[in-house]
């Protein structure tokens, strides 16, 4: 609840961006209005002055809102941000149960088989362990979605982008992996002896499909958790600056 | 300082945003703000002489930001209270270095123009 609830709602009202774009906004001004009401009480101006002093500073220009609205309304950003919200829908939520429960299925299934880790090459640790460490990072924001109190909405965001981090570098470390490994075996068939050719490519297969196949499982994982997590804190953003704006209603 | 010197990279027909934009690139050299401390040290480096509408400083602040010169995150200062924090990224500090450059010389025209474009 904001004791601004109804500027912020007059510069929500302005705003022609799309959710939660617009919340993200808002509650930056929320902010700095509360920043800018506490100087001017700190300067020894009443209450009623302080407040009328932040309010008169914060007044959006037409023009203000039309650059915001420009800036925010339109490319990738916009676009990702409007899909987010999507999951809100049944058919979608649907979709990414559905989703995420075959591509974990498939994890325990590629865990599972001793085959995958006969002949395991030393990149799979490097993407096992950003597995993992996608794993807790996930544990980590989810308890911070659910437990914090709605005060703390601004805070989600950070480190929001490091899902996509892990799938890229798991997708980097094993396609690193799978061109070490292809050299290596047509460096020991070029000097070996051609007798030797079957057994050095069956080994070659396992090592690399299981090291591709973990990879891309962690690669897809990560992207969806961090999907849903956006999905997720969006929400709680356009929740938060709701109840901003209604208590100023 | 000679009219054939390297041509400006300020625009005069936007040369009032191009300001904005250097003014908060500067402030934001000497460390993070948040937007509303970021207005406040605008108007006290400049002697009052910069005044900000806040409500205005946020196109140009989300554009900077968008371009990648500027990076906004959220912060804690004392307790609870979090607000949103610009910091300058290293383009914004190659960028705000090129238009330095670029300031200068269009003020020594400037003031080469205002004098009649004596030599």
């Amino acid at each position: 609840m904001s004791r601004f609830a109804h500027v912020l709602k007059q510069a929500g009202d302005q705003l022609r961006v799309p959710e939660p774009t617009r919340s993200r906004i808002l509650l930056e001004m929320a902010a700095d209005l509360e920043d800018s009401y506490r100087h001017y009480l700190a300067q020894g101006l009443d209450e009623d002055e302080a407040m009328r002093r932040a309010e008169e500073a914060f007044a959006t220009s037409d023009e203000a809102v039309r650059h915001l609205s420009r800036i925010h309304g339109r490319g990738i950003g916009s676009a990702a941000d409007r899909l987010f919200l999507q999951i809100g829908t049944v058919w979608s939520k649907l979709l990414m149960v559905v989703l995420l429960g075959f591509e974990i299925l498939l994890a325990v299934r590629v865990l599972s088989d001793r085959w995958f880790f006969v002949h395991p090459s030393p990149f799979l640790w490097p993407v096992a362990a950003l597995a993992l460490a996608a794993f807790l990072f996930t544990i980590w924001k989810l308890v911070q979605i659910f437990s914090r109190p709605a005060a703390d909405v601004r805070r989600l965001r950070t480190g929001l982008g490091l899902p996509l981090f892990f799938a890229g570098a798991s997708l980097a470390v094993a396609g690193l992996g799978f061109l070490y490994h292809l050299q290596r075996f047509f460096r020991l068939n070029y000097e070996g002896a051609p007798e030797t050719l079957f057994m050095n490519f069956a080994g070659w297969m396992i090592s690399i499909s299981s090291l591709m196949t973990v990879g891309l499982l962690t690669a897809i994982l990560a992207g969806m958790v961090w999907f849903v997590l956006a999905g997720l804190v969006a929400r709680c953003e356009t929740r938060r600056a709701d109840s901003l704006l209604q208590a100023g209603a | 300082m000679h009219p054939s010197a390297d041509p400006p990279t300020v625009d005069i027909q936007s040369l009032s945003r191009s300001c904005n934009r250097l003014l908060i690139l500067a402030t934001l050299s000497s460390g993070p703000h948040h937007g509303y401390q970021l207005a406040l040290e605008l108007e006290e480096r400049s002697g009052g002489a910069f005044r900000f509408q806040h409500g205005t400083l946020y196109p140009i602040l989300h554009k900077l930001e968008s371009e990648g010169l500027i990076r906004g995150d959220w912060d804690e200062e004392s307790g609870r209270r979090r607000r949103k924090s610009y910091r300058l990224t290293a383009a914004g500090r190659q960028h705000l270095e090129a238009q330095e450059v670029g300031w200068r010389v269009f003020f020594e025209r400037f003031f080469h123009v205002l004098g009649g474009g004596k030599p």
